[in-house]
């Protein structure tokens, strides 16, 4: 092949390349949701209530315990399940029983969930028990949201002012 | 079945080779050269990005800003250096993938090169993260998402108790610190293991291509450099955890899984990218097992004169001091792990030549399957059973074109296991003992040697360049050389042809001088 054709077919050849590389390195484009939807994520750490009560300890119980560990209450480490409900116009959209972490199940329990909503008025339910033996402890929050498009909502607890959607 | 596999990617490239190989020749074949270029575009990603790192801040807000001002305010220099650095990176993940592809199609996985396949995917691992952290130290919208994905992904795994993805669900839940900890994966953590984990996929190789030739190497910083001129790399808008990105310019070199994972489990897609992983490190074990014999070493015939030991392309033969009477203080040593059975430390023995009147030839170093005294015992059989005018003997190897096809009334073939596995003296032996009119030796394309190097010292020891080379004394119009794929037969046998027609012609005259003289 002639040398000047060869060089015309190198080039060709670099272009193509070039050309690969400069559109699949942006397109096509990609939308992870839909035009109109929003997203909605339930994220929130939260520790269960312990399992069992403290329980004071008596005067001879603690005269045999070392100095340094004399605790007048002995506690049991073990955490509730905290158990979560979301739903969204009535529709359940999320529920579990989120144990706690860790060997001794004494750590706080964790919950991330997403999901896609249409733009526009909806309403919300939410409930957390956080408490195994039922004796209170329960959460429950209704609300109305206008989600706009692309908008994520993200909804949080914390058990000072229970639910909060931001 | 795995040869059906093998087959597939093989005949979809066949094409592509081809092209190359017309517009770039042998020497400068891109896809002979495709493990060579991946670590040549790591370089470029690597001064680049150093450039880059220079001016970026590790920060929420930092990051953003610094690539803003590199890509607008530097375009001439900064924004030049993060488009090479970003389409380097794609070209990689391109030459990357061709390599396996071409290194599994070709079958260049089993046997002693298991160790360098295996090698192989672990990089694969590291890749994929290191290009993934870069796009998201940028903290745009195509960050925040891949970030979001990211971290749903890992924490699918039973690693974090808190969710990773909890880092980025409000502004206030992000820190800077963590920009400082991708920094350091992605410029310092991940480079570093990739660097061992190429200098491992290489341990095995004796003179291991790791950069293409020079003009490849300009002609590829050329068109990076023109790509990133013409087409600069550009951000989103800053990332918004209060907006979910729509309409993501998205890099499917890096980013096509995440699609995938959108729609589906992230459970389910570990078990697929460790299941894949694990059948990828497995292939070299798959059937059909076939393994010839490694090399044997005869010490009564080796003199340690190190030729072997200097061409095999794997490394697998070594030198260690004589512990017997022998006068020659090394002897070569053969770790059979190592060697691929390709011949070519036969063919650089000097004591396998057919000349030498043995009742039974041995030579210093052989191999079981195909020795030098077989090669030779074939060649005579051949040349005597052809009836033309002109006689010709073919050498080829198993790994090229299929030269028994050429077998004719004047042609005999005689496959070996890899040129290289012939001694140079044969072709004196066969045009000087055996009456051969010439010799026509054929093998795999140039650059793209089964063996690695067969062909290379192949064409070095005929142009008396390597020893043991061709004598003088060998008519060197009688010696043709023709390196081809194995769908090159066509043009080979063409080549064939001309060549017989051509000692016809030098037949004739020789006659025709003869009979006037």
């Amino acid at each position: 092949m002639a040398r000047s054709l060869r060089i015309l077919g190198q080039s060709m050849a670099y272009a193509l390349f070039a050309a690969l590389l400069g559109y699949l390195s942006v397109a096509p484009a990609y939308s992870p949701i839909a035009a109109n939807n929003a997203v909605v994520t339930l994220s929130f750490a939260h520790s269960g209530k312990r399992v069992a009560e403290c329980r004071t300890r008596s005067a001879e119980e603690l005269a045999a315990l070392p100095p340094n560990m004399r605790n007048p209450l002995e506690c049991s480490r073990e955490r509730s399940p905290v158990t979560v409900r979301f739903a969204v116009d009535g529709e359940v959209r999320y529920e579990r029983v989120l144990q706690p972490t860790g060997f001794s199940s004494d750590g706080t329990s964790y919950v991330y969930a997403k999901t896609p909503l249409p733009a526009g008025r909806h309403t919300v339910s939410l409930y957390l028990d956080d408490d195994s033996h039922h004796t209170g402890g329960v959460y429950e929050h209704n609300a109305v949201v206008e989600l706009r498009p692309q908008q994520i909502l993200v909804i949080d607890f914390n058990p000072d002012t229970g639910f909060i959607l931001r | 079945m795995l040869k059906s596999v093998q087959a597939l990617p093989r005949i979809l490239l066949a094409p592509l080779q081809r092209g190359l190989q017309r517009v770039f020749g042998a020497d400068l074949n891109p896809m002979y050269h495709l493990g060579a270029l991946t670590i040549f575009f790591f370089w470029v990603v690597l001064v680049s990005g150093i450039y880059v790192f220079v001016f970026f801040e590790t920060s929420i807000f930092g990051a953003y800003r610094t690539v803003e001002y590199l890509t607008h305010d530097q375009w001439y220099l900064g924004g030049v250096m993060r488009s090479l650095h970003r389409y380097a990176s794609d070209a990689a993940i391109v030459t990357l993938a061709l390599h396996m592809l071409v290194e599994f199609s070709a079958g260049r996985y089993r046997g002693a090169r298991w160790f360098s396949w295996f090698t192989g995917i672990p990089l694969l691992w590291m890749v994929f993260p290191l290009g993934i952290t870069g796009y998201w130290l940028v903290w745009d919208q195509l960050a925040q998402y891949i970030a979001l994905a990211t971290s749903e992904l890992l924490d699918a795994l039973p690693i974090f108790t808190d969710p990773m993805a909890r880092n980025f669900l409000t502004p206030d839940s992000l820190s800077d610190r963590f920009f400082t900890l991708l920094a350091f994966l992605h410029l310092i953590g991940i480079p570093i293991f990739l660097v061992f984990g190429i200098w491992f996929h290489l341990l095995r190789l004796s003179r291991a291509r790791v950069n293409p030739p020079l003009r490849l190497a300009i002609g590829s910083l050329a068109m990076l450099l023109a790509l990133s001129l013409l087409r600069p790399a550009l951000s989103h808008a800053p990332a918004d955890l209060g907006i979910a990105p729509r309409d993501l310019a998205f890099d499917w070199f890096y980013l096509l899984p995440y699609p995938l994972l959108d729609g589906g489990s992230p459970l389910l897609f570990w078990a697929v990218l460790v299941g894949f992983s694990m059948l990828l490190s497995l292939l070299p074990l798959l059937p059909p097992l076939r393994r010839a014999p490694p090399a044997r070493v005869d010490p009564g015939n080796c003199n340690g004169c190190g030729r072997c030991f200097a061409d095999c392309p794997f490394s697998a033969v070594t030198l260690r001091p004589r512990s017997d009477t022998s006068r020659h203080p090394t002897i070569a040593v053969v770790d059979p792990e190592l060697c691929t059975a390709c011949g070519i430390c036969a063919g650089s023995c000097p004591s396998s030549t057919p000349f030498r009147s043995l009742e039974q030839l041995v030579s210093g170093i052989d191999m079981p399957a195909f020795p030098i005294r077989d090669i030779r015992s074939q060649s005579r059989i051949a040349l005597d059973a052809l009836q033309a005018p002109v006689k010709v003997l073919v050498y080829g190897c198993d790994h090229g074109i299929d030269v028994h096809a050429y077998n004719a009334a004047g042609v005999a073939a005689i496959s070996l296991p890899c040129t290289g596995n012939l001694p140079p003296a044969f072709i004196e032996y066969a045009l000087r003992r055996e009456g051969a009119d010439g010799v026509f030796v054929t093998g795999c394309q140039c650059g793209d040697c089964f063996f690695r190097q067969g062909n290379q010292w192949t064409d070095e020891r005929v142009a008396g360049v390597r020893e043991p080379h061709l004598r003088g004394n060998v008519d060197a119009q009688r010696v043709h050389i023709v390196w081809g794929a194995a769908s090159d037969g066509a043009q080979v046998r063409r080549e064939l042809d001309a060549f017989i027609e051509r000692l016809r012609r030098m037949n004739s005259d020789s006659q025709a001088t003869t009979a006037h003289g």
